[in-house]
């Protein structure tokens, strides 16, 4: 396998869209549950928590660019391989498509129980997830320039709910953030590592990068992205905060779907059957990455069509929806995959940058030392 | 140049709705097959018995106004649902619901079981008002039938209570704001109480619950301090009443205007009042709050003339009612102390300072008890009307 | 061996016709069949026989008696040769030619030939006419503001107003030939240093490499050229404004005219200059701003409206506000159908009623339009067949449906519709964003002549945003979209639009 990925010139992405790609991929099903989750554990100091959270995410993704730079144009499948060795490599590529699988998966089960819970309480799963994977196999067939346009219209489709956030400040009571900073950083932490389901999704950068047109960008746009996440996502969790009591927060499980009850249009009751709806446009994006990161792997590994593997992907999706039945098994599985999240998305692209930034240098020194000598 | 990239895509998607179609879809709820609860209310009938009355909102072409009253018994409320649809020829759903009465025995026992419910159901806003019925909550709904169904109760009830929260007559008791004060330690909810007057139903009053339970209830006159003590004001008039001889220095001793007055007292309505409180925790140890109220606002009836137009009279004016307001407001604060209720939100300032731990709630109720007031009244009179 | 076959066919091909007037006059009449407008006319000059032929129909009877006729008859040459001939003949447009294949083509193109007997060639003589109608304004595409002259049947014609609209050194008309069997002239027009080069070949290549037997019109040849035949969004834009043509050709864009076709194509055309009018050029730029925002907004009403509806009646009744809930539950309480039932017969009665107004003439058509609006439905609604908010909101999308410059853009919106209902009466609101968000996607994968078709939304391109979906002040639009690549791409100097005066300056 190459270690480097030399797409055509037509494939190529702006490298500003990285913004939009990062933004699109981390917002998604996680952020309605994210206040709740993280307020469990650090309270009312939670929007704290989550400003670390994308503070460390955007460590992650500074680790990750300088790894990805030492490489002329590779993605996560080429690292792995270069840095491992042929059968290490491909064990954990094979691995991490997995991981991106099952993340897919996760998302999908997540909006479904969604539409089930606030909308459609008999809807067969297999239907919507059906028609869902349908559609995001339709997006992924058109390549990675579909993906990211994909990501692009979600993001500036959707803009204009963050400015809904201002109904339910009005029935706030800033009082609730108060005293600050008066949750200890054990619990604080706690809370930090609670995010990285909803912050999950930056790691696919490691496979965009080689479809950057100006790669010396990716470092500052990536950024911006994360940050706007950040912002968005800590504004989320302080208005959940000052909108409903404690116990009251501790005890909803959608908090940002609950909000969005009291918001009215002048023609439209209930905001949140829109807002349930219009998810779907937030989801798609996450769902392309995800299911093309996948895919992906299947052209990079066994040299398969990488069409033959977004269908492999969405029918094995799909016959994995049937086996959900409850929600306490969504909930297992979402706590397996925050977690797994943590370590793979996380953790791991820290620790193999380490590795590839110290095997460059040493093969720096020896390259060095043998044009010394 | 006929590229066949997406038929297959295409072909598939006619499958899937061939299939969905063939199978069967989502359960239909066409709106003119239902019959819509627009208000419901809670009766306790006995032990472990619940009355529920609701009332429906039909679509009939033959009449303009179809709406029907239906009373069932059960345990909970939706055991309720099930007896009412017994008794009805279109499936029942509570959409459309408004607002609840819960009546007043029900009330004392607490009522977060029949609040929890409604939080549940993910069919139902958060936008439904919740009110206290003055007796019974079947009498209150018992009134459409009265008016033979012209009257579309849960309209009316919703505009009665909308329209009172928008001129701020009452404190909004959305289920949103009942949750909100129910599950903070440091606030109390009120709702209002209902009652049957003739043909119609009236706002008598505002219920003071400590948790989901009616402790007391406060009447209207009051109700203006309770408002500027929790929310911000910004319209709305208030009438007070003074001794004539608390007034005498400003009276008007004009020649021509020595009409007779027709009151004991001189009564003094301000109007357009704009207002601003602050709670603030002033020792922490001793648990002392200091409530300032900041009121913009202007005189617009007088009972006796008086002279309004120097400055220095205003300033007496301003002190007279600063006065008056800190003597209602401390009697009010006082009043709540003694029932260990909260609706002000004093608990919230004081967990706002507390640093480093968490109080319970029982912790909040000895301390509360406790506590001290320092109230302070700020009015300005900015205007008198059109005249001095 | 092949290659051998098809030398021998090339030299057959350039065999020149037998050079006797009588074995020519056979020998034509077998090329082109049957035909009884070819008429010949034989002269006798100093013995020598001269032989006009001509298809009747095709050429103008005076230009034919005075410039060929008439010089021949009153010459008195001493010898008549081709050469001597062509020195007398009066008309600009002629040319020598023997071969066969080429004279019966000229013929059909409405020249004459001219061959004096045992002469290695012969002259053939344009004095052909075609039927031609005046400018007209146009029909199709009816403008309040701005210039209403509309292409013509004559590629010519519609050359010559191109041209004189667009005095332009550098624009080209390159010649194509449109169809393998019925070979008819069009032309590939572009300004040289502004379109880009891909653009043209695109165009080029795909013209060239159909393998089509006949093209009546633009319109026709702009669907086998464009690049996804599946969808039902056009790609390529077909228009009977030259000044439309004269625009894009200035902001880069390749235009395609075909004789016999009174429209024009060209390309590439991007989804949202599907909303683009001339008027919003030719309006000062904040009114075409707001003109061209409710064209969009209205689109996108047309598509939601009804979907909205019927997910609404049938799934989402919690969202209906109670000031509306009892004026819709009442009219809704007659109808015997479920609401996708009812949007779809009424959706179905306003396609019904555009149809027959478009085909029937237009004093009858007229008619329909009263008939139909009140007659049906009011009926309609008094025999509570449908609810009287949905006439409302169905007539609504029609019309938002018709704002669109582009017909065939309208006509695509409003089939888009019906699926769109069917979903919503399936899945409710989630049906309705489904077919949003595939339609997202759909557009996301078109091209336009190999360009992105949702540009300048994705590709993102901030510059042009000016140009399609919203509108500049013309000082700030200093450059040419930059979605067609032009070369040129400078307008005027920025620095002029921008510049200001100071106080009392």
């Amino acid at each position: 396998m190459k270690i480097d990925l030399h797409p055509k010139e037509g494939l190529l992405v702006n490298a500003f869209l990285v913004l939009f790609f990062i933004n699109a991929a981390q917002t998604g099903v996680g952020v309605i549950g994210l206040p709740r989750i993280v307020f469990l554990a650090a309270k009312h100091d939670s929007w704290i928590s989550v400003f670390l959270g994308g503070l460390f995410t955007s460590f992650v993704l500074t680790m990750m660019v300088l790894m990805l730079k030492k490489y002329d144009s590779a993605d996560l499948y080429g690292i792995q391989v270069d840095v491992f060795g042929k059968w290490i490599g491909n064990a954990l590529n094979i691995f991490y498509m997995s991981y991106l699988s099952i993340s897919f998966f996760v998302i999908l089960m997540n909006y479904i129980e969604i539409v089930q819970v606030w909308i459609f309480p008999d809807l067969p799963t297999w239907q919507i997830s059906l028609a869902l994977i349908l559609l995001t196999i339709y997006a992924v067939n058109g390549g990675i320039r579909i993906v990211v346009g994909v990501a692009f219209l979600s993001v500036v489709g959707t803009t204009w709910m963050t400015f809904i956030l201002i109904v339910p400040m009005e029935y706030a009571d800033p009082k609730n953030l108060l005293p600050l900073m008066n949750t200890d950083i054990k619990h604080i932490l706690n809370g930090v590592y609670k995010t990285s389901l909803s912050l999950m999704g930056f790691e696919l950068l490691m496979f965009l990068y080689p479809y950057v047109k100006d790669k010396k960008k990716v470092f500052l746009y990536s950024q911006i992205g994360n940050l706007i996440t950040t912002f968005i996502f800590t504004a989320i969790t302080m208005v959940c905060i000052t909108f409903f009591a404690e116990n009251g927060l501790a005890r909803t499980i959608w908090p940002v779907l609950s909000m969005f009850k009291i918001v009215r249009l002048p023609n439209l009751e209930r905001f949140e059957f829109i807002a349930v709806s219009f998810w779907m446009l937030i989801i798609l994006p996450n769902m392309c990455c995800y299911l093309w990161a996948a895919s992906k792997g299947f052209s990079r590994i066994i040299k398969w069509k990488q069409k033959k593997g977004i269908w492999i992907i969405g029918i094995l999706a799909w016959g994995g929806s049937f086996f959900i039945k409850a929600r306490y098994q969504m909930n297992e599985l979402t706590d397996f995959v925050a977690h797994l999240g943590f370590l793979t998305a996380f953790c791991y692209p820290v620790l193999l940058s380490v590795l590839v930034l110290v095997k460059k240098w040493f093969q720096g020194r020896k390259q060095s030392s043998v044009e010394d000598s | 140049m006929w590229r066949t990239h997406n038929c297959k895509l295409i072909l598939l998607t006619i499958c899937l709705i061939m299939m969905i179609l063939s199978a069967g879809c989502v359960q239909q709820k066409p709106l003119e097959k239902l019959g819509l609860i627009t208000m419901s209310g809670y009766d306790l009938e006995g032990k472990n018995i619940l009355k529920g009355t609701v009332v429906v909102q039909k679509f009939d072409p033959m009449t303009q106004a179809a709406t029907k009253v239906i009373t069932s018994k059960a345990k909970t409320s939706k055991g309720l649902r099930q007896e009412e649809n017994l008794q009805s020829n279109q499936k029942l759903v509570s959409g459309q619901l408004r607002s609840v009465v819960y009546s007043r025995d029900l009330a004392k026992k607490g009522i977060i079981q029949l609040v929890d419910t409604l939080n549940r159901d993910s069919s139902i806003g958060n936008m439904v008002y919740l009110t206290v019925a003055d007796q019974t909550a079947s009498e209150i709904l018992d009134i459409e039938n009265d008016n033979k169904g012209n009257l579309n109760l849960g309209t009316y009830m919703y505009n009665l209570i909308k329209q009172n929260v928008e001129g701020e007559q009452i404190i909004s008791p959305t289920l949103h704001e009942f949750n909100h004060n129910y599950y903070d330690i440091g606030k109390d909810p009120v709702l209002p109480i209902l009652k049957v007057k003739g043909k119609d139903v009236i706002i008598s009053g505002l219920g003071l619950f400590k948790d989901d339970r009616l402790v007391d209830e406060m009447k209207h006159g009051d109700l203006f301090y309770l408002k500027i003590l929790i929310d911000k004001y910004r319209a709305g008039t208030k009438e007070i009443g003074f001794k004539k001889d608390q007034l005498k220095k400003i009276i008007l001793k004009d020649e021509n205007y020595t009409k007779k007055p027709i009151y004991s007292k001189i009564y003094v309505a301000i109007d357009n009042i704009r207002s601003k409180t602050k709670i603030k925790l002033v020792d922490k140890k001793n648990l002392r709050f200091q409530v300032e109220v900041r009121l913009d606002s202007r005189v617009l009836e007088t009972t006796q003339a008086l002279e309004l137009g120097k400055p220095s009279s205003i300033k007496f004016l301003e002190k007279k009612f600063n006065e008056a307001m800190e003597k209602k407001i401390e009697k009010i604060v006082l009043h709540f102390k003694e029932l260990g209720i909260d609706p002000i939100g004093f608990g919230n300032e004081y967990e706002a300072h507390l640093r480093g731990k968490t109080i319970s709630k029982k912790e909040w109720d000895s301390k509360y008890k406790e506590s001290t007031f320092d109230i302070v009244v700020k009015n300005t009179i900015k205007r008198t009307g059109v005249i001095d | 061996m092949f290659k051998r076959k098809l030398d021998t066919k090339q030299s057959e091909e350039k065999k020149p016709h037998r050079l006797n007037v009588d074995d020519l006059k056979s020998d034509l009449q077998s090329e082109i069949g049957d035909c009884m407008d070819l008429n010949f006319r034989t002269l006798k000059k100093n013995g020598k026989k001269i032989l006009v032929c001509f298809l009747s129909s095709l050429i103008d009877k005076t230009s034919f008696d005075e410039y060929i006729l008439l010089p021949i008859q009153q010459n008195t040459l001493d010898e008549w040769t081709t050469e001597s001939l062509a020195q007398i003949l009066p008309i600009a447009e002629i040319s020598a030619a023997n071969q066969l294949k080429e004279i019966v083509s000229s013929l059909i193109e409405g020249k004459a030939y001219i061959y004096i007997d045992g002469e290695p060639y012969g002259i053939l003589a344009n004095v052909g006419t075609t039927v031609e109608r005046s400018l007209e304004k146009a029909e199709t595409e009816s403008l309040v503001y701005g210039p209403k002259i509309s292409f013509t049947e004559s590629l010519i014609g519609n050359l010559n107003i191109i041209r004189s609209n667009l005095k332009d050194p550098k624009l080209c008309m390159e010649d194509i030939v449109i169809g393998k069997r019925v070979k008819t002239p069009g032309k590939l027009v572009y300004v040289k240093d502004i379109a880009d080069e891909d653009n043209i070949s695109t165009f080029r290549q795909r013209i060239n490499d159909l393998e089509y037997d006949y093209i009546p019109d633009t319109t026709v040849l702009g669907q086998l050229i464009e690049d996804n035949s599946w969808t039902i969004f056009p790609q390529i834009m077909s228009t009977e404004l030259p000044d439309r043509i004269t625009l894009s050709l200035m902001r880069g864009r390749v235009a395609v005219l075909m004789d016999r076709s009174p429209s024009a194509i060209y390309g590439p055309t991007p989804f949202l200059s599907f909303f683009e009018s001339t008027e919003d050029v030719y309006m000062r730029w904040n009114m075409g701003l707001f003109l061209r925002m409710l064209r969009i907004i209205s689109i996108f009403l047309s598509v939601l409206l009804t979907p909205a509806y019927v997910a609404v009646l049938t799934y989402h009744y919690e969202v209906i506000p109670s000031a509306l809930l009892i004026s819709l539950g009442q009219s809704r309480a007659n109808v015997p159908f479920p609401p996708v039932i009812e949007a779809l017969l009424l959706e179905f009665t306003i396609e019904l009623l555009r149809e027959a107004g478009a085909r029937l003439p237009t004093k009858v058509g007229q008619t329909m339009g009263i008939v139909g609006g009140i007659v049906i439905g009011q009926a309609a609604v008094q025999a509570g067949f449908t609810s009287n908010i949905l006439i409302i909101i169905i007539a609504l999308s029609a019309l938002g449906s018709f704002t669109s410059p582009s017909y065939l853009m309208g006509t695509a919106v409003r089939m888009l519709r019906f699926p769109i209902i069917i979903l919503a009466g399936i899945w409710g609101g989630i049906g309705i964003m489904f077919s949003f968000c595939f339609i997202m996607i759909h557009l996301l994968r078109l091209t336009s002549i190999g360009r992105p078709y949702f540009m300048p939304i994705y590709p993102f391109r901030w510059k042009d945003l000016g140009y399609s979906i919203i509108k500049f002040p013309n000082q700030y639009l200093s450059h040419r979209p930059v979605t067609n690549r032009p070369i040129d791409k400078k307008i005027f100097p920025k620095q002029k639009g921008v510049e200001k005066k100071d106080v009392d300056e």
